[in-house]
């Protein structure tokens, strides 16, 4: 949805790194938008299919990853042009950022759907 | 712990679950808009605007200086960064360099001003007290109306030492531990309710943002609480004493014209040209 509105941070001096600070903000807002909206559904689709326990973290760090890899492969596996990360920042940190203060909507949404389909 | 399956009332989902949730997210709404209401609209301080004004005029200098000839670009930066020292002798008391640019010349900053302004020290008290006072309303709301109820199961095990907590008000000690009660439902609410508020809010804020800014860059919009005179003043008389000044208009015939531009040598000849059709008219009337 909102990822085509993905532009571009770095202005013209790729290499001295000017950062346009609107289109960052509105970068960090989308990735954000993204992995939140995905982690709710994540946590309905998971809590429908009845999955307990270690398995459902499992799916929910895999639904993660790739949200994330999916934004790389938006941003063309380069974060440094659209977020504040340095150049040569590897991918390993931006897969699992932000993981736990997400986790806590997914567990709401994994709970709420499994209680509804098989609690009541 | 043995394993056990419970079917929870439907009524239990219906007038307890989902109205708690949905209380939880207009909460969190409410918590968002009220503040709002209370934001002052007051018109900003004079002093305190003429200070951003005269700042905003050295910046528009600094940036657009070039379209200004030397001398009339030398006379603003003068006007705003001279110092008072060394006065020139010719020019009329306060004109010349014994002047104290504008820049140069920033007020004391007055520690008391945010204090003494009520509306400045209220505004995170009033947003902390409505956190505080919708948190408190929130919990004494799920305790006193669903107390005693299993709301709901949490889909992964627990162990038996959060019953305690997880499971107060159901006194029932063989009862699984993932079958928690409304305490730790609103607990899950709200904190994972957070991020999908803020998602769905985030878009009015930001665009209250913007429009606020765009309002403070005409000049009418509420200051920003954070505005040190002294420092800012500081680092534009600094910037501006060390930008250099190229007039736009140096090579402008050059430019305009571009290939037709003559060359000194070709200017001789039509100059050459009018001259002696000059004479030659002179001498007709002769």
């Amino acid at each position: 949805m909102a990822q085509a509105g993905m532009s571009s941070a770095a202005g013209e001096g790729d290499d001295k790194g000017f950062l346009n600070a609107q289109n960052l903000m509105h970068n960090m807002k989308i990735i954000t938008a993204c992995r939140t909206s995905l982690c709710a559904v994540a946590g309905i689709a998971t809590g429908i299919l009845g999955c307990t326990g270690s398995m459902g973290l499992i799916l929910y760090l895999i639904t993660y990853a790739t949200v994330s890899l999916a934004l790389l492969a938006k941003m063309g596996f380069d974060r440094s042009d659209y977020t504040a990360a340095k150049k040569d920042s590897g991918i390993a940190g931006f897969l699992l950022e932000g993981l736990f203060g997400l986790s806590i909507t997914f567990i709401l949404f994994w709970t709420l759907a499994y209680a509804l389909v098989y609690v009541y | 712990m043995v394993h056990q399956h419970l079917t929870l009332d439907p009524a239990i989902r219906n007038w307890c679950l989902f109205p708690l949730m949905v209380v939880m997210i207009l909460a969190s709404v409410l918590r968002h808009y009220v503040p709002m209401l209370f934001q002052s609209d007051k018109p900003a301080d004079a002093d305190d605007q003429k200070l951003r004004q005269t700042l905003g005029r050295a910046q528009r200098l600094r940036m657009n200086g070039r379209f200004l000839h030397g001398d009339a670009y030398r006379a603003r930066r003068t006007y705003f960064i001279s110092e008072e020292k060394e006065p020139s002798k010719d020019t009329e008391k306060g004109l010349g360099d014994g002047m104290k640019g504008a820049l140069k010349n920033p007020p004391a900053a007055d520690p008391t001003a945010a204090i003494s302004d009520p509306s400045k020290m209220m505004g995170p008290l009033i947003n902390n007290a409505g956190f505080v006072v919708t948190n408190m309303f929130m919990g004494a709301f799920s305790s006193y109306f669903m107390a005693g109820f299993v709301m709901v199961k949490v889909p992964f095990p627990l162990t038996s030492r959060f019953k305690v907590m997880l499971q107060r008000g159901v006194e029932i000690s063989t009862l699984d531990p993932s079958y928690v009660s409304s305490v730790s439902w609103y607990m899950l609410v709200m904190f994972g309710m957070r991020n999908l508020i803020m998602l769905a809010l985030g878009e009015s804020g930001s665009a209250q943002d913007e429009q606020r800014a765009m309002q403070a860059q005409m000049g009418m919009g509420a200051p920003q609480p954070m505005f040190d005179a002294k420092k800012a003043f500081g680092e534009e008389s600094t910037i501006l004493g060390i930008s250099l000044h190229a007039w736009a208009g140096d090579s402008v015939e050059q430019r305009l014209l571009g290939g037709r531009y003559p060359v000194p040598s070709l200017l001789d000849m039509p100059m050459d040209g009018s001259t002696k059709g000059g004479k030659k008219k002179g001498k007709r009337v002769e």
